[in-house]
């Protein structure tokens, strides 16, 4: 079970400094559509440290899925990245030859992607994919890598191995299948692995056990862990650092203990209102940000939030907040809480900063000043 | 509660069991699975009860043999007081009005070549609702009532997002005037900040039009949001049923507790406090379900009378019932610890 010092350890996480393993800077991605030129990304700025993980988080179509496959430089055509660096080990990934980035792909930067049944190859068994794997990155050949691709299955969970290698991937369930694709990503034993939505195909009891799972080769290989997901309540137990991303920007940044109990950026107020919790069950409890993201064909020229947000000014409307530390001043590259917003929340408000109970106030006023407009 | 009326649905002793194709000759080794085995539930009128319980558990099942769209075994279904099992499918063609589905997936339960119009004006068609020259003025109420513009009446399904889709299906349902939907994984494949947008609305349309709903889902803590009462199913059976304050403030079953406890909680320090019951493996295979009590192989405060003996559904306290040797005692300490309870064998 989870040990309750891992409060501290994310306390110990932020305090002590570290050498990024990941750093991208300014990235941007654009796909040329019919409807236009559409950023899917816009200057996006974050790190990974080696044994961290981050938790990125937005609705559908934010560009989290694309950032991450920006990592891989696998942004699907018609997208390409045009602007920004993403420094690893030395190297700016947006700059090294195909080659190389072939070698680095699966090897030291790994994905585990969002739907594992569309992932797996279904004419080919769950060993032919990882021994695969182990052949092209590691060299690995006949027993030995059949006996590592086995050992790879039983670390991830997956009972009596050696028999399950010979399984087509249509023959497991949603749970196990996910875990195949865990299997294959750590095969190599990646710096960074990058899991875009590893738990929303799957049961509550599955996703616990897959979450768990992620956080038990985290701490055992020290890799850095990028956990995508659209809901604020699954990277609060699993993340060290959370960024929310919303129309292709991170709105807002912080250590996951800063966001959980100090969300600025109404944003983010907004999600965290509405992850289910067991602590507010009643019927009809429950809070909604109004409305849906604007298109990225047509953004406006203030902050993109502006139209759902419940605090709007019409300063928000006219120009762009940038990201920037809580004192005003712009971001800088440390991992202090940085927020995209002319009017954070509880800044705004008389207790600012105040205790754990801010957030959730917030989050009922927020869904009370909605009730009647989210048709 | 109001239980002084009738309930507007009674599914009593519910049983949907399939035959396997043999692996032997002639249909030998034929295997049954039982889907759903001995099922019984009310809702009254205006009411919701929430289904829960894992993938392959049977309760989409049980929503489709309720509204007749799988087989029955055995057992049975009344709607207003009429059994539904009994009825030929002509003479269930009226009654199916009053019942509806809304599914899961909002991409694959549109037929794509049909415009939204299309899609909601078909059951006015098929059960004859409203005259012929009003019923492009009705589809544009519809779409109203579930917030979508008149606009979208032109359009085809792939032009909307995951939840507006939803709202489609939504109005489609409603378009029958039903007095009972089958809510099936509404959100489940929505993001969370548009799954609240889509319950509130049911909720909204539920007090507009007094109607009662069976909503299935596998998250305890979304169901809360919507149920009156709220059952968890395991194996094709239900194992603990009650009132949403009783299910979530007592709950007595060791599977509705591992339920309870892999919803997570949005905040890391008490997330990193949390004790944690997370069980091992998944749900066994329906077709050769595990000896005594079905869940003995994952429950973590099993003994050996439950590999033997199946408990049964009792009750624990009025309108509160669970199946499980333990309900109703002092309540069972679950060690997560416990060598062989936790997915987590190296910490």
């Amino acid at each position: 079970m989870r040990s309750s010092s891992d409060v501290g350890n994310i306390h110990d996480a932020l305090a002590a400094p570290r050498v990024p393993v990941l750093s991208v800077r300014d990235l941007r991605v654009e796909f040329d559509t019919r409807r236009g030129r559409v950023r899917a990304v816009d200057g996006v700025s974050f790190t990974l440290n080696a044994g961290e993980t981050l938790g990125l988080v937005g609705e559908s179509g934010c560009g989290k899925t694309v950032t991450a496959l920006s990592l891989l430089r696998s942004v699907p055509a018609p997208g390409k990245i045009d602007g920004g660096t993403i420094e690893f080990e030395g190297r700016d990934l947006l700059s090294i030859s195909e080659r190389d980035m072939t070698r680095l792909r699966g090897k030291r930067i790994a994905l585990i992607p969002q739907d594992p049944l569309t992932a797996l190859n279904p004419v080919m068994t769950v060993g032919d994919h990882i021994v695969e794997v182990l052949e092209i990155h590691l060299g690995m050949r006949g027993e030995t890598a059949r006996s590592r691709a086995a050992d790879l299955l039983s670390r991830v969970g997956i009972p009596d191995p050696r028999k399950r290698l010979d399984a087509y991937p249509h023959q497991l369930s949603g749970g196990m299948r996910q875990r195949v694709m865990i299997a294959l990503a750590i095969a190599c034993e990646p710096a960074i692995l990058i899991a875009d939505e590893p738990t929303t195909a799957l049961d509550a009891t599955v996703q616990a056990q897959i979450l768990e799972l992620l956080d038990e080769i985290k701490r055992e290989t020290r890799m850095a862990l990028l956990l995508i997901t659209h809901n604020l309540g699954i990277v609060a137990g699993h993340c060290n650092r959370v960024a929310v991303m919303y129309c292709g920007r991170i709105a807002e940044t912080a250590s996951a203990v800063d966001l959980f109990r100090h969300p600025h950026h109404r944003y983010t107020a907004g999600l965290l209102a509405c992850v289910p919790r067991l602590d507010r069950q009643g019927k009809g409890i429950f809070f909604t940000i109004p409305g849906t993201p604007p298109e990225l064909t047509d953004l406006p020229p203030g902050c993109a939030f502006a139209s759902r947000c419940d605090a709007v000014t019409d300063h928000c409307f006219s120009e762009r907040p940038e990201l920037a530390t809580t004192d005003g001043s712009i971001m800088t590259g440390t991992t202090s809480h940085l927020m995209a917003c002319w009017n954070p929340a509880s800044l705004a408000s008389s207790d600012a900063g105040s205790d754990h109970q801010t957030s959730a106030r917030m989050a009922v006023a927020y869904g009370r000043a909605h009730e009647k407009s989210d048709a | 509660m109001t239980a002084t009326t009738d309930p507007l649905l009674t599914v009593e002793d519910l049983r949907v069991h399939f035959q396997l194709a043999g692996t032997g000759w002639f249909g030998r080794g034929k295997q049954t699975v039982k889907a759903v085995d001995g099922l019984s539930i009310q809702i009254h009128r205006g009411q919701t009860l929430g289904l829960v319980g894992e993938s392959g558990c049977g309760k989409s099942t049980t929503g489709r043999a309720i509204l007749r769209l799988t087989p029955i075994s055995g057992g049975t279904v009344r709607l207003n007081g009429r059994d539904l099992t009994t009825l030929s499918a002509g003479e269930l063609r009226p009654i199916r009005r009053q019942m509806q589905i809304v599914f899961q997936d909002p991409f694959a339960s549109l037929n794509p070549r049909h415009t939204v119009e299309q899609i909601v004006k078909e059951p006015l068609w098929v059960h004859n609702l409203r005259p012929e020259n009003e019923r492009v003025a009705r589809v544009r109420e519809l779409l109203a009532l579930v917030g979508l513009p008149a606009s979208a009446m032109g359009r085809f399904p792939h032009e909307f997002s995951g939840g507006q889709r939803q709202r489609i299906g939504i109005a489609r349902a409603l378009a029958a005037e039903p007095d009972f939907i089958v809510l099936d994984e509404p959100v489940s494949a929505l993001d969370v900040s548009i799954q609240s947008q889509i319950l509130r609305l049911l909720l909204d349309l539920q007090v507009q039009f007094g109607l009662t709903y069976l909503f299935i889902a596998h998250d305890l803590a979304v169901v809360g949001q919507m149920s009156d009462q709220v059952a968890v199913m395991y194996l094709g059976q239900i194992v603990e049923i009650a009132t949403r304050e009783a299910l979530y403030q007592s709950p007595q079953h060791p599977y509705t507790q591992a339920l309870l406890s892999a919803v997570p909680y949005p905040d890391p320090e008490i997330e990193a406090k949390r004790r944690r019951v997370i069980l091992t493996g998944e749900v066994p295979s329906p077709v050769n379900p595990p000896s005594g009590c079905h869940f003995h192989t994952r429950c973590p405060i099993a003994v050996d009378r439950c590999r033997v003996e199946a408990p049964s559904l009792r009750a624990i306290a009025p309108g509160h019932q669970a199946s499980c040797h333990f309900a109703g005692g002092p309540p069972p300490e679950i060690h997560s610890a416990r060598p062989g309870t936790s997915d987590t064998a190296s910490s």
